[in-house]
């Protein structure tokens, strides 16, 4: 006992006055405050990591959580993390899952993380009028709507009959380099896209164009919405980026015209977002129920009028033909080409 | 007997290490933990060693911005200091209250602000939009840098008002008697006041060195942008973490050029005496620059406010925001309260340390966890901490405070530098237990580096996104990931709403803790 009474001597506890020992603890309330999440979970609860947009994503989660009763806890991705972080997460927490339901704004960091034995299997009924082409075969993730690639011009510094039509023209030496840009091609929809370009023109010719993209010197940015805010103010005169980036720019007001890139030879390309359910997920009834809703109809609608999507994936507009099983094996080369391109 | 007694001896050899505990646990394990995953898996060893080709051009990049930042953010808080040093006692108060609000506002919030006179409906618009799309990305790199200069001058300027504080007002009076004012700044105050603001300097260069946000923003391409990038498309931490070690290497030289330049220099050890010394005078050739500096820096640290006010557009679309956004601006306030207080208490025994036995070694030490990007130090807190404290907030703590420690230790021991040994020595002599000592003698002696390495670090918690993406718990998101969310989906009065809400309440804080300070000091 004197011991250690002798030792809170040392450390200065029994002779604490009142005011250091009211720092003391008032030094410790934050991190009660932020502890938040330690409260016992109520019984019916489900996880979802999400990379939609979180103005998107939340009323329809919300929806959900008010339908069912069932408490929603959502994780958030964003594009300044290059929409990795969330994959990364999932594939460090493999081993004792937090999440229960992955629903990802794109298709190629779904099929990687399936790769990775991250994702389990669950076919929902509200997945079978969906293209057999969008969604997995072993039951692994089914698509949730279309997200298209465009060309956003500034119709300010662009004449009409300049406009482009094709991704090439960004070749086009009449377009100063510093008048174009694109994302980093090595993650996000650029990537899919890179990655769709080797399938459809060829390994060569795709890794040209790239090679060619940065021999000029086209302004290579961090991310698509950058492209958006770039092309609005008028400091690009056009750039490569997605439909729901487009439309937000259009929506504010800005001189700006939507280009869908190559229609004429390969249709357009059209990405899929994707929804899975995570390999033993702590809550796998709640889960299934929230990938039936999110597989719903009524949820593909209510984000095509909210401009996020282009199109619903039961019935896709005419694109380039596409086997994302095949775009999944081709990622690794891909990722590699774009590396050596634009990182070294 | 002989056991015990090489027992006892081994004990009181490592006795002295035992206070860094805190910081190898917070810093150091979540990097073993990434050190012996990559001697796991070992891919590693084909990636290259030796920084070549584009590497070595984004380091110099890295390196220019960060000389930069810290010259132009140096030269305007010294101005700045100056200019509060010279006004009379009642302005000088507030303006020291007022000074570090552009360091505890979130850089990515200046840089919307910013950006949004970019607009092209506004007249400034108009008119710079063609300058900057002229001049490219030299405009681009001008913008990081004068933002980043903007955020962070208040660093310099405290430790130089810390410092002016402390000059012998009676000698330099005697000085003036002898020689002229200019020479009495030449080789009497310039030399006094160097080390702290080469100190501050050394700060913002580190800063800037891994600084991400601003420099993502406007597409300066920089060492840490590689990282990410590196990371993102790879997710393979050793092949990221590898263009870290010039980085750490940069920031390790510039700290330890410091530490020579300024060992011996230094204003006097006293502490201060409450007064400011009369030899502050400045001559007109001077007090003309300083003056302007002072009335455009008082302009700009208005101007972001005014200009979310206008982009918010109503106070009902600011209410809105922040009732909206209440539980991800709360959150994160905590976290970084706490890692804030984690930082300045973990720091302190590394920074004596520092102090009483500088090496290369120890410093690169106490500095590694800066060089290593956010969503690295996350995946090693996510596999050390996660197995124990899942679902709570307290791995997010971890990783902010393990990560940013660096700025609260760099604070610390620059503080640590100017003081007299004598001083700690004679409050060991006092037989008082160690945490009265600490609370007493030892944080009322070094407070402007406490409080500057705390707001830094509670500034940078409120800007962190790759350690909350990682480690939030499910349904408590965190101000910046909701911020960027809004941000990308386009939503400025939203964004300007939620920034209007949050400084308040920061700037507010901030006040608290400078009257808790002063009565601390007292």
């Amino acid at each position: 006992m004197d011991a250690a009474s002798g030792l809170l001597y040392k450390v200065g506890v029994l002779t604490m006055n009142r005011s250091t020992a009211v720092l003391l603890v008032a030094s410790f309330l934050p991190f009660l405050f932020g502890c938040r999440g330690t409260a016992p979970p109520p019984p019916k609860e489900v996880v979802c990591y999400t990379s939609v947009d979180q103005p998107h994503a939340a009323p329809i989660l919300r929806l959900f959580e008010s339908r069912t009763g069932i408490r929603m806890r959502a994780v958030y991705d964003v594009e300044a993390s290059k929409t990795t972080g969330l994959v990364n997460r999932l594939k460090a927490e493999a081993g004792r899952p937090m999440a229960d339901v992955y629903w990802s704004s794109e298709i190629v960091q779904t099929m990687w993380l399936k790769k990775h034995g991250v994702l389990g299997k669950y076919v929902s009924p509200n997945a079978e009028d969906i293209p057999l082409s969008l969604k997995d075969p072993d039951g692994c993730w089914a698509g949730l709507g279309l997200r298209g690639r465009v060309i956003l011009v500034n119709s300010e510094r662009v004449r009409e009959v300049e406009m482009p039509v094709s991704i090439f023209d960004f070749l086009d030496p009449r377009w100063k380099p510093e008048d174009v840009g694109i994302a980093l091609p090595l993650f996000g929809t650029t990537f899919t896209h890179a990655t769709v370009l080797y399938s459809t023109l060829g390994e060569e010719n795709a890794k040209d164009f790239f090679q060619a993209v940065r021999d000029k010197g086209i302004q290579v940015l961090d991310g698509n919405s950058t492209v958006r805010d770039r092309v609005s103010t008028g400091m690009l005169k056009m750039g490569l980026t997605d439909t729901d980036d487009a439309r937000s720019a259009k929506k504010k007001g800005a001189p700006v015209r939507l280009i869908f890139p190559d229609r004429l030879e390969t249709g357009g390309l059209y990405i899929p977002g994707t929804v899975a359910l995570v390999r033993n997920a702590p809550h796998p009834v709640e889960a299934r129920l929230l990938i039936d809703f999110l597989l719903s109809w009524e949820v593909e609608v209510y984000l095509m009028e909210a401009d996020y999507f282009h199109a619903s994936v039961r019935s896709p507009p005419p694109s380039t033909p596409i086997s994302w099983a095949e775009i999944a094996e081709r990622t690794p080369q891909v990722r590699e080409d774009m590396r050596e391109i634009f990182l070294h | 007997m002989t056991r015990r007694k090489t027992v006892s001896a081994a004990f009181r050899r490592l006795f002295p290490t035992l206070p860094l505990l805190p910081y190898f646990i917070l810093a150091g394990a979540p990097l073993a933990f990434l050190a012996a995953d990559a001697a796991l898996h070992p891919p590693w060893l084909e990636c290259p060693l030796l920084p070549a080709g584009r590497i070595v051009r984004l380091f110099l990049n890295s390196v220019a911005l960060s000389l930069a930042v810290g010259i132009v953010g140096t030269a305007w808080g010294a101005l700045a200091a100056l200019c509060l040093a010279g006004c009379r006692n009642g302005i000088r108060r507030l303006g020291v209250l007022l000074l570090p609000l552009p360091l505890l506002t979130p850089p990515y919030i200046l840089a919307v602000t910013w950006w949004s006179l970019l607009d092209r409906g506004t007249l400034i618009g108009r008119l710079f939009l063609p300058v900057m799309q002229a001049g490219g990305t030299l405009s681009d790199a001008l913008g990081a840098v004068l933002l980043l200069s903007f955020g962070w001058f208040p660093i310099p300027a405290l430790l130089l008002l810390s410092a002016m504080r402390r000059l012998p007002g009676d000698v330099l009076d005697a000085a003036r008697i002898q020689a002229g004012q200019g020479a009495v700044w030449i080789r009497g105050l310039i030399p006094l006041l160097a080390p702290s603001a080469l100190a501050g300097g050394a700060l913002l260069s580190c800063l800037t060195l891994t600084a991400y946000g601003v420099p993502a923003l406007f597409q300066v391409r920089t060492l840490t942008l590689e990282m990410h990038a590196e990371f993102s498309s790879s997710g393979d931490p050793v092949r990221a973490a590898i263009p870290a070690v010039p980085l750490l290497l940069a920031a390790g030289a510039v700290l330890w050029v410091l530490h020579l330049l300024a060992r011996g220099n230094g204003p006097p050890s006293t502490p201060p005496s409450g007064g400011w010394p009369e030899g502050l005078h400045q001559p007109p050739c001077i007090a003309i620059p300083v003056r302007a500096v002072g009335l455009i820096t008082l302009a700009l640290l208005c101007t972001p406010v005014l200009l979310m006010a206008a982009k918010a557009g109503s106070w009902r679309q600011v209410v809105r925001s922040g009732v909206d956004s209440w539980n991800e601006i709360s959150v994160s306030l905590a976290l970084g309260a706490g890692a804030a207080i984690l930082c300045t208490i973990c720091a302190l025994p590394l920074a004596r340390l520092l102090t009483r036995r500088p090496s290369p070694g120890t410093l690169v030490l106490g500095l590694l966890p800066l060089a290593i990007p956010a969503p690295l130090f996350s995946l090693g807190v996510l596999g050390i901490w996660s197995p124990l404290l899942a679902g709570t907030h307290l791995p997010l703590v971890v990783a902010l405070a393990g990560r940013l420690m660096p700025f609260a230790l760099l604070s610390q021991f620059v503080i640590f530098r100017t003081l007299d040994p004598l001083l700690f020595e004679m409050g060991e002599l006092h037989p008082v237990p160690p945490t009265r000592r600490l609370l007493r003698v030892t944080l009322p002696l070094l407070l402007p580096g406490v409080a500057v390495g705390g707001a830094v670090t509670f500034a940078l918690t409120l800007g962190d996104l790759g350690s909350s993406v990682l480690l939030d718990p499910p349904g408590a998101g965190t101000f910046p990931v909701k911020l960027f969310n809004l941000l990308h989906y386009g939503a400025g009065d939203q964004v300007a709403g939620m920034a209007l809400c949050i400084l308040p309440i920061v700037y507010l804080l901030w006040g608290l803790a400078v009257l808790l300070a002063k009565g601390w000091h007292r």
